[in-house]
């Protein structure tokens, strides 16, 4: 594996298993759900790299899991190759000032009733890092930096007299005032309008040029993850079905869930140097009967009748930093 | 002749001390058959348009001024009777998360097949039910599946019901509000194929509304950028992507990231909004543009006077008097 010196991350065969509660009364079984199934990745100091997946992939769990807002069900996750994958106490308040989350919905990740000002001095004050008038520089600071000026304008305003782009950069703010190394970006513009969606994106972009900010960008399209990742990975069910530079990725997918992905976005945000892959299949078809199947399968045209629905496929290597999970790929 | 005729539209909402106009003198017309897309920001009144076709407009909204005129007679004139004989029969409607209101505890077909029913009393139940069946078909839902509940149903095939709920009774007029947000990837290049599909097989006409210009490039033949209220500018779909004129049209079209894209400087948006909710009464800044806080290549001449229509071809018009020389670039 071409894995670099010193990731900021590094996850490990990293699981997540949602089982159901029982309640009374629920009768017919229901299933635990795999929401992460072993999936491992680095991501190097000062990149961004791209989550890329449908609902239900997995995605948002895999950022909940980095930020330890859940518990993993196995495999370790790394910050700065000290293992943070049980701590807890003062190491996991140290922890929470140097991993940050942007939540996908500023009208709901941001306390109603706190102004602009305490929304983004508080972290100051959790840490105890700053006295009063540094804490007022550092909340000026931040708010010009995603765009307020005259930022002391904003300071006594409340969320409800903002817009939802405006919102999102008070969370994006929040979110640097400590200067953390790793920042979950979970679907930050999903609830945006195109031009302020396009502003967010330059921010971040911004944030790491300038500060060396790493983030994990997780979204559910391949022209966002293109236009700001250095590296993708795509994930299906749970799975890491593909990782590679995001170039690369868009140019030559490997994986057909990435190729429908591609095939799924409007014609006019294709490549005109790309083609049309035609992978996924009209109705899904049945599962197979065996434990051990791709999990792609009842989606793919291209699925080998036996070995795909017979063995779970790993990551090939097609390049030193680009593989797929799939038989066919290389 | 002409399906559909709106002519300079205006829409306010009442509010406790003040009206707010939503939709602001507009006027677009729509030929059997093809298809109009309504694309712009939350609040520019793509919506409002939409329900005011039907006659859907909640209590504190009115019609101010301007006239919409369905096979030539005049909607808002209509009695309740004949308003009734058009709603679904003619003019049939996807409403933004219309999925999300199916009634829980009514097998899929059977409330589909309750709306043809409903317009149709002497119709069979059994006729009812196969015609449904046909369209599920067309919609792509598997037959097992037709007399499922609402629950056992994904999201993607949810919103193929709707489609097939709203084309039911053979409506000339098709109006679809976002009918793709809130769905997955994969689900919505799934369901804007199915509506292209339909669109074309059964040669209705279509008024597709969405924020994402992309998308509505997908489906439309025609489209309308709005902004604050107005429309400010329309074409054909080539024209508005490959030549758009407006300064708003092309910060829409430089901010939607297309797979060529990587990280560039982005067209500054101004912070300043306060512009965009404009009060009724000084009724001289009627025809001021809509755009003029926010836009980058304003001049003095654009706060001071009144924007006229410029008309670039036979179907390509703009609200904008201080357009760039070279629109290709």
């Amino acid at each position: 594996m071409n894995r670099s010196a010193h990731p900021v991350v590094r996850i490990d065969r990293l699981s997540k298993i949602y089982r159901p509660k029982r309640t009374l009364g629920s009768s017919h079984s229901s299933h635990p759900v795999i929401a992460l199934n072993q999936v491992s990745l680095d991501i190097e100091r000062g990149e961004i790299f791209g989550l890329v997946g449908g609902s239900g992939s997995g995605k948002t769990t895999l950022g909940r899991l980095l930020v330890k807002l859940e518990k993993s069900d196995g495999g370790k996750i790394y910050l700065s190759e000290n293992d943070t994958t049980r701590i807890r106490g003062q190491a996991l308040k140290a922890f929470r000032a140097k991993v940050q989350m942007i939540f996908q919905d500023p009208y709901q990740s941001l306390n109603p009733q706190l102004t602009i000002f305490d929304t983004v001095s508080e972290p100051l004050i959790i840490h105890k890092t700053s006295s009063r008038s540094t804490r007022i520089k550092k909340v000026r600071k931040v708010l010009t930096t995603v765009g307020f000026s005259p930022a002391e304008d904003y300071f006594s305003r409340y969320p409800h007299e903002l817009s939802g782009g405006q919102r999102q950069r008070v969370a994006i703010a929040r979110a640097i005032v400590l200067n953390p190394e790793f920042i979950v970006a979970d679907e930050p513009t999903s609830m945006l309008d195109a031009t302020n969606s396009f502003q967010i994106f330059n921010i971040l972009s911004d944030l790491r040029k300038k500060q060396r900010v790493t983030f994990l960008f997780i979204t559910h399209s391949l022209a966002a993850a293109n236009f700001l990742c250095d590296r993708i990975g795509v994930i299906y069910h749970g799975n890491l079905v593909e990782k590679g530079p995001a170039r690369q990725i868009i140019r030559h997918p490997a994986h057909p869930y990435t190729k429908a992905l591609l095939d799924a976005l409007p014609s006019y945000c294709q490549d005109p140097a790309c083609t049309f892959h035609n992978t996924l299949l009209e109705s899904p078809r049945d599962l197979p009967g065996s434990s051990h199947y791709c999990p792609f399968f009842t989606l793919c045209r291209e699925a080998d009748p036996y070995q795909c629905a017979s063995e779970t496929p790993n990551m090939i290597h097609l390049s030193a930093t680009h593989s797929a999970a799939c038989f066919k790929a290389g | 002749m002409t399906l559909l005729d709106v002519s300079n539209l205006s829409i306010g909402y009442r509010l406790r001390d003040r009206l707010i106009k939503a939709v602001d003198s507009v006027s677009f017309s729509l030929e059997p058959g093809k298809t109009l897309g309504f694309v712009g920001e939350s609040g520019s009144g793509k919506t409002t348009i939409g329900m005011s076709l039907l006659r859907l407009l909640p209590e504190n909204a009115s019609v101010l001024s301007g006239s919409i005129r369905f096979e030539g007679r005049d909607v808002y004139s209509l009695s309740d009777e004949s308003l009734r004989a058009i709603r679904w029969k003619k003019i049939a409607m996807i409403f933004q998360a219309a999925m999300n209101a199916l009634n829980p505890v009514q097998r899929i077909n059977e409330q589909v097949a309750e709306a043809l029913l409903i317009h149709h009393p002497k119709m069979s139940k059994r006729d009812a039910l196969a015609r449904t069946a046909q369209l599920f078909e067309s919609v792509g839902i598997p037959e097992n599946r037709h007399a499922d509940y609402p629950h056992q149903y994904s999201g993607g095939m949810k919103q193929r019901a709707i489609i097939a709920m709203a084309l039911i009774c053979q409506p000339l007029l098709l109006i679809a509000d976002e009918p793709t947000t809130a769905l997955d990837v994969i689900v919505q290049g799934q369901i804007l194929k199915v509506i292209r599909a339909i669109q074309q097989e059964m040669a209705i006409a279509m008024i597709f509304i969405s924020h994402d210009i992309s998308v509505v490039a997908d489906v439309c033949h025609d489209i309308a950028v709005m902004y604050g209220g107005r429309i400010i500018e329309a074409g054909q779909r080539s024209e508005i992507l490959e030549t758009p004129a407006h300064p708003y049209t092309r910060m829409l079209l430089a901010s939607n990231l297309t797979l060529s894209d990587h990280s560039f400087d982005m067209p500054t948006v101004h912070q300043s909004r306060k512009a965009n909710i404009r009060h009724l009464g000084s009724t001289k800044e009627n025809d001021m543009c809509p755009f003029v806080c926010h836009c980058r290549q304003i001049t003095d001449h654009c706060q001071a006077t009144p924007q006229k229509w410029m008309v670039l071809s036979s179907s390509h018009r703009v609200f904008c008097n201080n357009i760039a020389g070279d629109l290709t670039k």
